[in-house]
């Protein structure tokens, strides 16, 4: 490998590696991607159209696939075979990885919200947390360039908690169904707004990938193309400019210095032969996943980063966010023995109900600092998805109630904003192997009352809108018992944090380590503060835009 | 996402006072327990007492079950051409033949529609007590005890075993667990909340077969050309008449 030139080693294929990997080839830059899983090939891999009964267990999840049989993610879920995770007293933080070539794009919700002003400048406005090193302002055209390249449906609300895209970005959203406008009609009666979801599924034809043709979970991925993941776009895309080199099955272990402490080399475990193998890098984008990437900078101690790299500071793998969640829901009697028709639509919920209250939190009235959303799940789902409520007798009766239940049910899904605190953070088990004989991360993770008090609101106000719909609730657990568990949302973020000063940060606003100048991270790591909206779209457009700056600086001789 | 019963496993019997009945509150929680996949910690010292009781005071059977030890589909299974036979079933013909009876009482053939052991419900039921993963042995162990304990309640009551019983017996032993209120009542409180996990999981597998699917009128999981055309007129008509009868018209969405 050692006469292979490149001028960028990206670590990572999923949605900030890919998405730089991108940038940087069509700015006529030679990247070396090294992914840790294997390669993987939506077109002929997704089980497009298979019913659950085709399925062992009709897909019902297992520990083998966490999220059920037909989930795209591959050797990954909740455990990795081989690859253990460790827990500080108390905790049970839970770490989601995929072993393969587009690591978790290929599966994710597709959610795409812009982050705002307001929530690039929290710690301003309530002095918890950090602020972000740019205002909304520099970030909303690379959001724009971003939605454009992903394909993004959804529409321009107005609302203060979605930031409009510029005109044209947008492709149109698909029509609401019939529970979604039931919640719509009572959440307005409450004073609270829904909204199209955006989501990064195409509704029109572009580049090479399809319009969804509105049928198949885009859990399972998408061989059309039309719900985006890395593997059908991205890189694809900068594959075709022949700048691009990817090397699955390579497990990075470290990124190596020289005598001066000057970065110089990536040393990843080919996963076939288990040997190392080092390749020199000039610059190196660390783009394998929050705690990953910080996994890799802990682990790379040398002379001069007795700390590990990039760690001056000391707060790599601190700041570790993910959003809230807990979920409620109900049978809704005015739904039931509803006409059925098809309202598979994308998949996923067409109407949300985004943030509301910035301005009652402003006036102090909230007992909780940041935001939240909620994600609807209803509808008439593939007998064998969904999970009847309570039935009662047997026979004909059964039946019939099982049949004027089917597509009743109204499910909250809330995701918040979870402000950070000392008390959730990663570092290196230094007592603990992966089969790779890389040291494992352990995470210590504990809720604050922030978070607690947000999913009691949440609580009570997803109840309030079910009974404005008529439905009877049961009791509500308390928000102990119903906040999830952390990682579980699968949003972790903030362990190489950016900011505006080396002191208290580990990169700059381009993602450029303060320590090394040839280092970027560009995945979730970065991230300041984990607004409810979902990362993903915020770490695609940071990547654009720093890997731009990159090529910028590269261009220029500065690094 | 919880597709597993995850149906408790078996709690050891504690020496504390039996009590006689269930309030509706500890029903639910521990309804909620028994079938949500809620971890045991989340059962208090007064549930467990319960369970406990409740197993004494219906006669449940504590098995005592060889782990299964085969091995799963895998983490990278194939998804296009999944396996049919991803473990070795292990229910014996005798349990097969009860569980027939069960699932077909259950979902019983009504005119064209077939009953649930026509469509192989029973297989899946066979498979899902066979697979080797934590969660569905903790199934295994309570659809087995179940099984069981359909027949030794039969023997307590006719002198014959389920499946040799009459319907009309096999019918009066099912309407004392087949309703919410068995789960108030002590010696049927451990049966009735497996049962209706089994329930749930046969209703579960009758729609999603071929016939089922048909029969429940699921329209998805077409390619549709164009753009996705949203409710129908008809589907419209019930919701602006739901959006009436709620006060909600003047809030609809738009």
């Amino acid at each position: 490998m050692g006469d292979l030139i490149h001028d960028v080693v990206v670590v990572g294929s999923g949605a900030g590696g890919a998405m730089a990997a991108h940038t940087l080839t069509k700015a006529g830059k030679r990247v070396l991607m090294l992914e840790a899983g294997r390669d993987y090939d939506p077109v002929t891999e997704t089980p497009m159209f298979k019913e659950p009964r085709e399925a062992p267990l009709m897909g019902a999840p297992t520990p083998d696939k966490n999220f059920g049989f037909y989930d795209a993610t591959v050797d990954g879920g909740w455990a990795v075979p081989g690859e253990p995770y460790t827990q500080g007293e108390g905790t049970e933080f839970k770490w989601w990885r995929a072993r393969m070539l587009g690591g978790r794009t290929n599966h994710w919700g597709r959610f795409s919200l812009r982050f705002s002003e307001h929530d690039f400048k929290a710690y301003s406005r309530d002095g918890l947390g950090a602020d972000w090193p740019f205002e909304y302002d520099e970030i909303a055209p690379w959001y724009d360039k971003t939605e454009t390249l992903v394909g993004v449906c959804g529409t321009n609300t107005g609302l203060d908690d979605m930031p409009d895209s510029a005109p044209g970005v947008l492709q149109p959203p698909p029509k609401p169904r019939v529970p979604e406008l039931l919640v719509a009609a009572a959440a307005k009666k409450l004073g609270i707004t829904a909204a199209p979801m955006h989501r990064a599924v195409l509704t029109r034809p572009l580049d090479n990938r399809n319009a969804c043709f509105y049928a198949t979970d885009c859990l399972r991925g998408c061989s059309i193309g039309a719900a985006f993941q890395t593997t059908t776009s991205l890189l694809p895309l900068a594959k075709a400019t022949g700048k691009l080199e990817i090397i699955t099955d390579a497990m990075v272990k470290s990124v190596d210095t020289d005598e001066q402490g000057k970065i110089n080399a990536v040393t990843y475990i080919d996963r076939k032969t288990n040997q190392p193998v080092t390749v020199p890098a000039p610059v190196v984008v660390l783009a394998a996943s929050a705690c990953e990437s910080a996994r890799i900078l802990l682990n790379s101690k040398s002379n001069h980063h007795p700390e590990g790299l990039a760690n001056s500071s000391g707060h790599v793998g601190r700041n570790l966010m993910d959003s809230t969640g807990a979920s409620f829901g109900a049978t809704v009697p005015a739904l039931k023995g509803r006409p059925i028709y098809n309202e598979d639509g994308h998949t996923s919920n067409h109407l949300f109900i985004p943030w509301w209250g910035h301005e009652t939190q402003a006036k102090g009235e909230l007992d909780f600092a940041r935001g939240y959303h909620f994600e609807l799940s209803t509808g008439f789902k593939a007998p064998g998805a969904y999970f009847p409520q309570k039935l009662q007798g047997y026979g004909p009766a059964l039946k019939q109630q099982a049949k004027l239940d089917y597509g009743s049910f109204v499910h909250f899904s809330l995701r918040g904003e979870m402000v950070p605190n000392e008390n959730c953070y990663m570092e290196i088990d230094d007592k603990v192997e992966d089969k790779w004989g890389i040291p494992v991360p352990r995470f210590h993770w504990q809720w604050s009352q922030q978070e607690l008090n947000q999913v009691a609101h949440g609580l009570r106000t997803a109840k309030n809108i079910l009974e404005t719909m008529g439905a009877s609730v049961d009791e509500l657990p308390s928000p102990e018992e119903a906040i999830k568990k952390g990682g579980e949302i699968i949003h972790e973020v903030g362990t190489t944090r950016m900011g505006s000063s080396a002191k208290d940060s580990v990169t700059n606003q381009y993602g450029q380590t303060w320590d090394c100048d040839n280092l970027f991270i560009m995945d979730g790591g970065v991230f300041a503060s984990n607004p409810h909206k979902n990362c993903t779209l915020t770490i695609m457009t940071l990547a654009m835009r720093n890997a731009s700056w990159l090529s910028e600086q590269l261009d220029k001789g500065v690094i | 996402m919880e597709r597993s019963l995850h149906i408790q496993q078996q709690i050891p019997l504690r020496d504390e006072p039996a009590p006689t009945e269930l309030t509706r509150r500890q029903s639910l929680k521990w309804l909620g327990a028994l079938t949500a996949g809620l971890s045991v910690p989340l059962i208090s010292g007064c549930d467990s007492m319960m369970i406990s009781a409740a197993k004494l005071a219906g006669s449940w059977p504590d098995l005592n079950l060889e782990p299964i030890s085969s091995e799963g589909y895998g983490t990278d299974p194939n998804l296009i051409s999944p396996p049919e036979h991803p473990w070795p079933l292990t229910l014996t013909p005798a349990q097969r033949a009860l569980v027939d009876v069960l699932v077909d009482i259950l979902i019983p053939r009504e005119g064209n529609h077939p009953s649930a052991s026509e469509v192989n419900v029973t297989n899946l039921l066979d498979e899902w007590v066979s697979a080797p993963y934590p969660s569905f042995q903790s199934d295994r162990l309570e659809i087995l005890s179940a099984l069981v304990w359909f027949d030794e309640e039969s023997e307590r009551r006719f002198n014959t075993d389920f499946i040799r019983a009459t319907p009309q017996q096999q019918l009066e032993i099912i309407d004392d667990i087949a309703y919410e209120e068995a789960e108030l009542e002590l010696r049927f409180a451990y049966i009735s909340r497996v049962f209706d996990a089994v329930r749930t999981l046969v209703t579960i597998a009758y729609f999603a077969s071929p016939e089922g699917t048909k029969e429940i009128g699921y329209q998805g999981n077409t390619p549709l050309r164009g753009d996705y055309p949203g409710p129908t007129e008809e589907a419209f008509t019930h919701l602006d008449k739901a959006l009436a009868d709620l006060g909600l018209s003047e809030y609809a969405y738009s």
